[in-house]
């Protein structure tokens, strides 16, 4: 039997895949119940432990709900705006609302430190007009930061995805009700949100879900008073050294997510937008009315502030010197500064374990890059492996898709406990950092490439092969041009995702080769006006990363939900 | 040439092609004529080489194609949707097949024009495909088959997609092509005038079998059954028994008639064998059988009258005459003799 191209590449795009989601998902995971099941079997681990874990538990799910719902009472009126009102400014202003979502926590939390922090621009303007020695307004370490910032983050799943679904719903339906004697507001309640509820619903689990698994965000404006199971794991690893409990508490965890993951999956694979409308944005209209314009104009202007208010804060503040540095005495000059930026290439203090900012940069590039090259691979050859549907591809789709739900934390703590032996060392293998990467951003890149493989026509194919290519060739000139742009979209995924990861990446990195998110840490916990300008100025630097990206996505994939 | 020989396939686990067998002469144009899921399209797939029969040969001048992949084969296939290239022009789609066979780049604008002179699109080349109707896609893809000059073209229902006035023009097009370039082609249709109009011969597929092949004069005065019969047009069908077999005499609800066998001669006539009768539809004064009945509903068709008739024994028949008449009028219609024809009864003709 000759070994075809064809062959090959079936076998290559089943067993690659499939392979790397095993020992760098499946395992890791195993390890960390394995590893509490054996502590718990033989008495490491008493009863006292799981009471301990009972309130980390408690506190997620408090804190997820509440965020959850916060958002929806945002995010429904502005998918509302979004679904039936047409106005001026209204694809750049979802372009902006998108761009929290591919932002690195590390920015978000610096973003709103630089605005409501103790050194951010309202309390420093307050401490200066109201002559106060004390910041007057407590915002860090407060659930309101936490909610905010969670809310900061999803009001766009909830804009793309019921906002979507409500632009394709169709108006006649609308209009029947209502010719049928129908109030507004019982059409609304009656069929528009039942028609509407299976997008609400899906979107509500996915941003519960990011809430739960939430991270960055927790550990850097909730403080060490609200602890959740994320952040609980990591202190427990990291700081106490506790490896028993922290995989304990990952266990409770991953049970959680992954059993919402489920159910967002089932959900998802059920939704379907009902009755689709004849012409693309039929339904749309400009706003009529002083209510409609002024609930138009509200929104948006509430998205903007929600947005540009704390990334416009980070910026400015990266670039504005308005307190003393360390051992400066007496009166501070205030104004314009780029100072904190030419220090990020300076060693200052020649320690050994100090990096410079630049190098930090370097290494997340680097990541960044192995990391797109890696979830292209492998999520074009599952892309591949899923159009093909069959028992198989369910599977593999579950499979790709629970790392979406599995919180990076944990996944960390997997590979610390799997991947302690040479070569496969965590402290000496360095491309342990873009595989996890890969992992996260795994479902994003498969979901982009997928619906792109799907919609070449099988006679396409057949077509170039009767007019004499090759299956090789055949890939090149009609998948290619297709899958190309889906490619970049997915790899500006990756990448960002790569730039911007925390909790993994917290784990995993090399004290002495961190990551920018890492280095933004560590520089935003130390005293002094330079450390927490640099950390401005490198949150900045990711920010432009991010919005070129967003830019990037938005111009190619237009109507998509995400 | 071509060699088609005892294809079989099966689609989830039905029979979709059951042992096809024929053969193509040079420059001939045989059309594969079927009802939807008679297995044609899937024919034509595994001739090009893009699926795999389960069993059977496909022959090129002797030879067996099944080592040979798609690819390689230089048959050209237009494809019911077109599948045009959507990501290039008009002219990049003609001149791919002439870039895989590795045509120098002069030649291949040449070539390009040329083909797109013979489909009359030469104007369109730097169209995109996707901004042309349905009828100039169809002339591109058709332009993009001919142009790497393919052993044997193959053409999947092309005109089935475009409306009645375009498709006459289209074929009167296609018909001139085929003709002109003389190269040998595998035409498949649903539509009977289609394949009358373009045919050497016609070749029949139902339920995955060939059931007759032939010149569409033959095929269409001799269908081979009484399913070949009604898919082209003959209605007339009628039960009936033998009461003398030579010559074969067959008694029926509207009387005797005399008709000729029609199934294979080891299936009959034998005096008391049942057999479906076929009585046509055009009516020849000059000869002595004759249907009795009224007419229930008349249609002008410029060249004549599309009469339905009912008879005293409640059949109903359909004729076409050359004499107006009018609805509730009763009629005697001169049947041609040897027209009438007769098979050994089978349920299966719906």
């Amino acid at each position: 039997m000759k070994l075809s191209f064809a062959k090959l590449g079936r076998a290559a795009m089943w067993l690659l895949p499939g392979l790397f989601l095993l020992l760098f998902f499946v395992l890791p995971l195993l390890r960390v119940f394995g590893a509490t099941g054996e502590d718990l079997a033989g008495g490491g681990l008493t009863w006292e432990a799981l009471r301990r874990a009972v309130r980390p538990l408690g506190f997620t799910f408090y804190q997820a709900a509440l965020s959850t719902l916060a958002t929806l009472a945002i995010g429904l009126p502005a998918a509302y705006v979004f679904g039936r009102f047409d106005f001026p400014g209204k694809r750049r202003l979802r372009t902006l609302v998108s761009l929290p979502f591919i932002l690195p926590t590390v920015v978000a939390a610096a973003g709103f430190n630089a605005l409501l922090g103790p050194r951010g621009w309202v309390n420093l303007g307050l401490m200066n007009l109201l002559g106060l020695e004390q910041p007057p307004i407590i915002f860090l370490n407060t659930l309101g930061a936490i909610l905010l910032a969670h809310v900061f983050y999803n009001t766009t799943i909830i804009l793309r995805v019921v906002g979507g679904a409500w632009e394709g719903l169709d108006t006649r339906v609308e209009q029947a009700a209502r010719a049928l004697g129908a109030s507004p507001w019982r059409t609304l309640w009656e069929v528009t949100l039942p028609l509407l509820r299976p997008a609400i619903f899906s979107a509500t689990l996915l941003v519960f879900l990011f809430d739960f698994t939430s991270f960055g965000v927790i550990l850097l404006l909730g403080g060490p008073s609200f602890a959740t199971l994320e952040v609980e794991i990591y202190i427990q690893a990291l700081h106490m050294l506790n490896l028993p409990q922290a995989g304990l508490l990952s266990a409770v965890q991953l049970v959680c997510t992954l059993a919402v993951t489920l159910i967002y999956l089932r959900l998802e694979a059920r939704r379907s937008v009902p009755l689709a409308p004849r012409l693309r944005g039929e339904g749309l209209r400009r706003p009529k009315g002083w209510r409609e314009k002024l609930l138009v104009a509200g929104m948006s202007a509430l998205l903007i502030l929600l947005v540009v208010a704390p990334l416009g804060a980070l910026a400015l503040r990266s670039v504005s010197r308005l307190e003393a540095d360390r051992g400066q005495r007496g009166e501070v000059q205030t104004g314009l500064t780029l100072d904190y930026y030419r220090e990020l290439f300076i060693n200052r203090r020649g320690s050994f374990f100090y990096v410079p900012p630049a190098e930090a940069a370097r290494n997340s590039l680097f990541y960044a890059l192995v990391t797109t090259g890696l979830s292209l691979t492998f999520g074009g050859l599952a892309a591949y492996a899923l159009a093909r549907r069959g028992a198989g591809a369910r599977v593999m789709d579950v499979l790709l898709m629970l790392p979406l739900g599995t919180s990076a934390v944990t996944l960390g703590l997997g590979y610390l406990l799997t991947f302690n032996r040479p070569p496969l060392d965590v402290r000496s293998f360095p491309l342990l950092v873009p595989i996890a990467h890969s992992l996260v951003a795994l479902p994003f890149v498969v979901r982009t490439l997928l619906p792109a493989l799907r919609s070449i026509p099988p006679s396409l194919r057949q077509a170039a092969a009767v007019l004499g290519a090759s299956p090789r060739r055949v890939w090149w000139e009609v998948d290619w041009p297709v899958l190309g742009r889906a490619a970049l979209v997915g790899a500006v995924f990756a990448f960002t995702i790569s730039m911007g990861e925390f909790g993994a990446t917290t784990f995993l990195a090399n004290p002495e080769y961190p990551t920018l998110p890492v280095a933004i840490f560590r520089f935003l916990s130390q005293p002094g006006a330079t450390n927490y300008g640099q950390a401005m100025a490198m949150a900045t630097l990711l920010l432009l990363v991010c919005a070129a990206g967003v830019l990037l996505l938005e111009r190619f994939q237009e109507g998509k939900e995400w | 040439m071509l060699e088609v020989h005892e294809i079989e396939k099966t689609y989830e686990f039905k029979p979709l092609l059951r042992g096809v067998t024929f053969t193509l002469e040079p420059g001939e144009t045989l059309c594969l004529l079927g009802a939807s899921g008679s297995g044609k399209s899937t024919l034509l797939r595994i001739i090009a080489g893009l699926e795999p029969a389960e069993s059977g040969r496909v022959l090129w001048n002797g030879a067996d194609l099944e080592q040979v992949p798609a690819y390689k084969r230089n048959f050209g296939l237009m494809f019911q949707d077109y599948a045009l290239f959507p990501h290039h022009s008009v002219a990049e789609n003609v001149a791919f097949g002439l870039r895989m066979h590795g045509v120098g780049r002069e030649e291949i604008g040449a070539r390009v024009k040329e083909a797109l002179r013979q489909v009359n699109m030469a104007s369109f080349a730097d169209r995109r495909v996707t901004d042309l109707s349905g009828g100039e896609q169809q002339r591109v893809a058709l332009a993009r088959a001919l142009a790497p000059r393919p052993r044997l073209l193959m053409l999947d229902e092309p005109l089935g997609a475009l409306d009645r006035s375009l498709r006459e023009q289209l074929l009167e097009e296609l018909r001139h092509l085929l003709h002109t370039t003389e190269i040998p082609a595998i035409y498949v249709t649903h539509d009977q005038e289609e394949a009358f109009a373009l045919a050497d011969r016609v070749a029949l597929l139902h339920h995955g079998e060939l059931v007759q092949i032939g010149s569409p004069l033959a095929v269409y005065q001799c269908p081979a059954s009484p399913w070949a019969a009604r898919f082209l047009g003959q209605t007339n069908l009628l039960d009936g028994q033998v009461v003398e077999a030579r010559p074969l005499v067959v008694n029926t609800a509207l009387g005797g008639f005399t008709a000729h066998w029609a199934g294979k001669p080891a299936d009959g006539p034998k005096i008391g064998q049942k057999v479906t009768l076929l009585i046509p539809k055009r009516e020849d004064r000059s000869t002595g059988a004759n249907v009795r009945g009224r007419v229930t509903d008349v249609l002008f068709r410029g060249d004549g009258f599309h009469a339905e008739v009912v008879t005293a024994t409640e059949l109903r028949l359909s004729f076409w005459l050359a004499r107006p008449v009018e609805a509730g009028e009763e009629v005697e219609i001169s049947l041609q003799a040897n027209g009438i024809l007769a098979w050994p009864q089978s349920e299966d003709y719906e």
